[in-house]
């Protein structure tokens, strides 16, 4: 048997390289970073997982769905980040913003189980802040922001689509997946889930996560 | 009068998109105008142009002498954060800050102070709208007015926001903050309340100067 040609995984960004601003940690060795604008220059046949980051071109994606879709159909792994305002790409559904009062409107919560979240907490992402340190929940409850993991939803969702993470009381789906052709869709409502790695918590582990899934090998 | 043609500058993002859809927005009648096909002549004939924030910066800075002709020529600039505009924007300095969005969490300095003055402009945009959270420090050109200064170490060391009335024959308002963003990703109330402020400030100025 032949060896996997399909194995290396990429993440399209608006600006590769531009400084980080609120210490986020880097996107974890495996994953290379390419300008969005590249995308047609990309040799997709070798690819076997994009990470779609929030910064993305809505519109030029949309130039672009015939080759993002044969990508997919043909076995490949998307992950959308961010808020999709034009659906790019077919399954796709817009997301929509959420009403919220307080940080437990913004709980998020399991409907299923996805690889990539295989392993985490998912009290372990409602809040986020920039003291240095390990911080506990409670703590957290005092001195967090809550809401960067999202603020939004996606109803109705595709037809095939499968709801993984809720957000508030009534788990709106904020985190979602879908078969298309051989391949696979997983959109995120948020804030790029890559930026949630954080070695004090159980998303210590969501970067190889990301990466196992986009690779194939989870 | 006829309202002014406004352009909105913008990168396709959710956020952008997302803005320009904004219900609140509409009565501006604001020309989308998409970063990636831009062309001189799309800002020939426009009396302001908006820059919504984190646009792809090579893209905007190939662009940025078509976007500055429109304040020389005596119309309304206003260029919000994350654009790197200290490479296009004539006289800008710029130094990078980490950003502090968990001071209102803990009671911490965020070291940005509103600059209130009789003017004009301070009837348009709110503490809430001016004060949440910034990127970086920007030294205005010579003769601007600082509209929110930093502090630090009991010194004033820039500016988060300016306005400036005399290196073009039109306006320029300038941030470092990303009201796009955040408005587009339903976060922060004060994002939204800098957008709004700023397109309700650029049509009234626009309006005067076209008038």
């Amino acid at each position: 048997m032949s060896a996997p040609t399909r194995t290396r995984a990429v993440s399209l960004l608006l600006d590769p390289g531009s400084p980080n601003s609120i210490g986020m940690p880097s996107p974890p060795a495996g994953l290379v970073e390419h300008d969005l604008y590249d995308l047609p220059e990309l040799d997709l046949g070798s690819i076997s997982g994009i990470n779609l980051a929030s910064s993305c071109d809505q519109v030029f994606l949309g130039r672009h769905r015939d080759l993002l879709e044969d990508f997919v159909r043909s076995g490949g792994r998307l992950l959308v980040n961010g808020h999709v305002a034009e659906p790019f790409l077919t399954g796709l559904v817009p997301w929509r913003r959420l009403s919220y009062k307080g940080p437990r409107d913004l709980e998020i919560t399991s409907l299923s189980p996805h690889p990539i979240w295989e392993g985490i907490d998912l009290r372990d992402v409602l809040y986020r802040t920039g003291v240095p340190g390990p911080h506990s929940f409670e703590e957290l409850e005092r001195i967090g922001v809550a809401g960067f993991y999202g603020r939004g939803y996606h109803l109705p969702l595709p037809e095939s689509g499968r709801a993984i993470n809720g957000v508030g009381p009534l788990q709106a789906p904020i985190d979602y997946t879908y078969p298309l052709g051989s391949g696979e869709v997983v959109v995120h409502g948020g804030v790029d889930l890559i930026t949630f790695v954080d070695p004090h918590r159980t998303t210590a582990r969501l970067g190889e996560n990301i990466l196992g899934w986009l690779e194939g090998t989870a | 009068m006829s309202t002014p043609e406004i352009a909105f500058i913008h990168g396709g993002s959710g956020s952008h998109l997302t803005t320009l859809n904004e219900p609140a927005l509409q009565p501006y009648r604001l020309r989308p105008i998409y970063l990636y096909d831009l062309t001189p002549d799309d800002l020939s004939d426009v009396d302001a142009v908006i820059v919504a924030d984190r646009e792809h910066p090579k893209l905007l800075a190939q662009h940025g002498k078509t976007i500055y002709g429109v304040a020389e020529r005596g119309g309304v600039l206003a260029v919000f954060g994350q654009n790197a505009a200290e490479q296009w924007l004539p006289g800008v300095g710029w130094e990078p800050r980490p950003t502090n969005f968990w001071w209102w969490r803990t009671g911490e300095d965020n070291h940005m102070r509103l600059q209130r003055t009789d003017e004009p402009i301070w009837d348009y945009f709110s503490e809430r709208a001016m004060i949440w959270h910034h990127h970086g420090v920007l030294t205005p050109p010579e003769g601007a007015t600082t509209l929110v200064g930093v502090e630090e170490d009991g010194t004033m060391v820039g500016a988060t926001t300016y306005y400036d009335t005399v290196s073009t024959a039109g306006e320029l308002f300038v941030t470092t903050m990303d009201p796009c963003y955040h408005h587009g990703a339903a976060f922060m109330p004060g994002a939204s309340q800098l957008l709004y402020s700023t397109v309700r400030w650029v049509e009234h100025r626009a309006r005067a100067l076209s008038g």
